[in-house]
């Protein structure tokens, strides 16, 4: 209200001016104004000055409008509503004139706003895809082997670049208005040829596009994509953020791209405002970009776990047969091993080498071993032996040897070399045997302690202990003294023996005892004791069992012991003779 | 190590893309790169005890300059303005273009370079023209992507004005 006051005022002093310069009539109102009025008028004059000078006016409005604004607004929305339709208006021509700098303000804000936002839209895009991947995943690795085979990389490549969800393999930062190359980084091995090339023909292809389809500036290029290359930019104020990657990266990557657009802008926003081709002083760029060359290996898919029913066939198929091989290998060892042991262990047969792989040996034989078995045998199973000869002394070859030489009702034995031979035999035989023994090799010795004699032999070896016997006595004694009793013993002993060996049909034994004393004495004397010795012998030899018809006794003729001492003549002897039945039956 | 992007202006034909040629060594497909409709060369050179990369720009075909993009000229520290004095008429397209550039880049160097001097005799030089260029503070050299003539000289005495 009091503003407008003034304004009707100033309409009143507007035609003032006009109606002073009409004539003189209004010069003398003037004056009578002013008389009536006084110095009011002077005053009234002033400010209408002030109301029409528009200077004046501005300074006057200006010292109050704010207050007067903030008043007014605690009233009523008035202003803001007459003001929105303006400030929106003037938003947009403002925007439209300059972009940028609109942008340039905004995008420290804006960014970490519309990432999240857009995180979560490419995150549920994610799961979708993932989900389609999962499908296709049993045709993968066909698929892969069909890749490799096309292009010409060999499988484990494409497997490698397959199995990796992406690669970056290049960063580079690229000033942006003039195509230049800030810094780069790339894997060991970059992809770019030139990365300053580079550059600046992704910045002429983005200029290329903005220009030749009609889009706004900050709907320039997002990605490019050649083969399994795929350029992903990432623009802020003043410089583009460019990747090289192979493969499709995460939703986390684009928004490491946003930060490190960020970082770039932040860390070097006067350097890149201020850009004139010097990348020297982008100090630390290196680490800033670095962050950006990152691979991801795919996760491992989750499958849900069939039973590989052929897998398990296969793998039965595979070790059963594994098994039959190694089972008939194993029995085929087994038999040439005992093959080669038993052939070792075979008496007369040695082993010197054997080839387990090619089933050959060298074998040592003694002429008398027992080969053909084996000869036969190794043709049989494909073994070869190269056979070589040998004088083997072990028991069994040498009694084998021996062997040669026995005949009928004897028999022998090797043992630890001592050869022992058993039966009957002559004495020319045993000698013969003492020969041999001495002649073969590995022979120690020679034991004829259980070979028996034959019959003929043994009558007169019987006979001649009966010859050898004899009884001594002492003087005038015709008593058997204890000493003479044991040789008596062995006398009856040896008699039975040789009665034994009489054949009861054909012959008889005829015994003679006879007593002799030594020349001490008469001559009657001398018959007398001589033919008591002789009596008691009988006695003890009748006494022992031998049948008293079958002894004679009598008083030995001294021309008998004529060899023997005289003090060793007192004695007596047993004389045996062997006649035949019939002349006994006669002269019984 | 620093790199400079320079732009190659001038009326068709005049010689831009053979000056580029004779300058440096070719990487990229010419086929390539007319698809995008530029065409970069890169070239290394030593001055003053210094590394500097060019980046040179070459609109690839034969653009009508004057209906030139200006993004292709964004971010230039250096232009070479290609005359061809055998057609009088290049002078003036080179006018008009310095003429666009210049109200967004008041102060970018540019180089004016006379090409074809190999057809000297065959030049007609607009002398108006010539003079108004140097007045904007444009250096003229002589230059024939032909002979070699003048070619090293042309973009090292640019490079030695975007140093400055
Ligand atoms: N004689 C001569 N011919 C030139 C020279 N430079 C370019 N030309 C020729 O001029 C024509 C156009 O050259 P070009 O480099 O394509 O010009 P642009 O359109 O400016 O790129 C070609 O036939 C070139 O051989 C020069 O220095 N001397
Ligand atoms: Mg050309």
């Amino acid at each position: 209200m009091h503003i407008e006051q003034p304004a009707d005022s100033q309409s009143v002093s507007d035609g003032t001016p006009d109606a002073a310069s009409s004539g003189s009539a209004s010069q003398q109102l003037d004056l009578l104004r002013q008389l009536l009025c006084g110095e009011d008028y002077q005053q009234m004059v002033a400010l209408s000055q002030r109301l029409t000078d528009e200077q004046t006016r501005q300074e006057f409005f200006a010292a109050i409008i704010a207050e007067a604004i903030a008043i007014r607004n605690t009233q009523d929305d008035a202003i803001a509503q007459s003001l929105a339709p303006l400030i929106s208006d003037s938003m947009h021509t403002s925007i439209r004139n300059d972009p940028e700098s609109v942008s340039d303000a905004l995008y420290p804000v804006m960014g970490p706003a519309i990432r999240k936002s857009i995180t979560e839209t490419i995150q549920a895009l994610f799961d979708s895809f993932n989900k389609a991947l999962e499908d296709s995943l049993s045709m993968r690795s066909l698929g892969w082997r069909v890749d490799a085979w096309r292009t010409g990389k060999s499988y484990s490549e494409v497997v490698f670049l397959k199995t990796l969800n992406y690669r970056v393999e290049e960063v580079f930062l690229i000033h942006k208005e003039t195509g230049l190359l800030v810094h780069q980084v790339a894997q060991s091995l970059g992809v770019s040829k030139d990365a300053d090339m580079m550059s600046a023909m992704l910045t002429a292809i983005q200029d290329f596009i903005t220009d030749s389809f009609e889009v706004d500036d900050d709907e320039r290029l997002a990605s490019m994509k050649m083969g399994s290359l795929t350029i992903l930019l990432e623009p802020g104020p003043n410089a583009v953020l460019a990747v090289a990657v192979r493969g499709n990266v995460s939703s986390d990557y684009r928004s490491l791209l946003v930060k490190t657009q960020e970082t770039c802008h932040r860390r070097y926003a006067r350097q890149l405002h201020e850009f004139d081709g010097d990348t020297s002083s982008f100090r630390g760029i290196d680490d800033v970009l670095r962050v950006c060359l990152k691979e991801e290996l795919q996760k491992p898919v989750e499958k849900k776990r069939k039973i590989p029913v052929y897998g398990i066939l296969g793998l039965i198929a595979v070790l059963s047969g594994l098994g039959w091989f190694s089972y008939t290998q194993y029995l085929s060892d087994q038999a040439w091993r005992d093959f080669v042991e038993r052939l070792d262990s075979e008496p007369g047969l040695l082993v010197r080498s054997a080839n387990n792989y090619e089933r050959t040996l060298q074998a040592l034989r003694d002429p008398v071993a027992d080969s053909q078995s084996f000869i036969d045998e190794a043709s049989e199973k494909g073994y070869a032996i190269d056979w070589q000869a040998y004088v083997a002394v072990d028991d069994e070859i040498l009694s084998r040897r021996l062997m040669a030489h026995l005949t009928a009702d004897t028999d022998l034995e090797v043992n630890d070399g001592v050869l022992f031979l058993t039966g009957t035999m002559s004495l020319e035989q045993r000698a013969d045997w003492q020969r041999i023994a001495a002649a073969v090799p590995g022979v120690k010795g020679i034991d004829l302690g259980k070979v028996s004699i034959t019959e003929g032999e043994q009558r007169e070896r019987l006979l001649g202990q009966i010859a050898a016997f004899h009884i001594v006595y002492d003087v005038s004694e015709h008593v058997v003294a204890a000493s003479g009793e044991q040789a008596a013993m062995q006398l009856v002993d040896t008699l039975m023996q040789l009665v034994d060996s009489l054949n009861p049909e054909t012959e008889t034994l005829r015994l003679t005892v006879s007593g002799f004393s030594d020349s001490t004495g008469t001559e009657q004397l001398r018959r007398t004791i001589s033919q008591q010795r002789a009596d008691t012998l009988r006695d003890f030899l009748v006494q022992q069992g031998i049948p008293e018809r079958l002894i004679r006794t009598e008083v030995g003729d001294d021309e008998r012991i004529q060899d023997i001492p005289m003090e060793q003549r007192r004695r007596s002897i047993v004389t045996v003779e062997i006649k035949p039945v019939d002349k006994l039956r006669a002269l019984q | 190590m620093i790199r400079k992007k320079v732009c190659m202006l001038g009326a068709f034909s005049v010689g831009k893309t053979s000056l580029i040629s004779r300058y440096v060594k070719s990487l990229f497909s010419e086929k390539y790169l007319t698809t995008v409709g530029v065409k970069i060369e890169k070239k290394t050179l030593e001055l003053n005890g210094e590394t500097i990369q060019l980046m040179i720009w070459d609109l690839a075909g034969e653009d009508d300059f004057t209906q030139i993009n200006m993004s292709y000229l964004r971010g230039a520290a250096g232009y070479i303005l290609v005359v061809d004095p055998t057609r009088p008429a290049t002078f003036q397209v080179a006018r008009d273009v310095l003429d666009k550039v210049k109200e967004s880049n008041m102060a970018t160097p540019t180089v004016v370079a006379l090409n074809k001097a190999d057809l000297k005799d065959d030049w007609q030089v607009d002398e108006a023209c010539l003079a108004a260029l140097r007045e904007q503070g444009c250096e003229t050299i002589e230059t024939s992507a032909k002979s070699g003539e003048g070619v090293e000289a042309i973009f090292e005495r640019l490079t030695l004005n975007m140093m400055q």
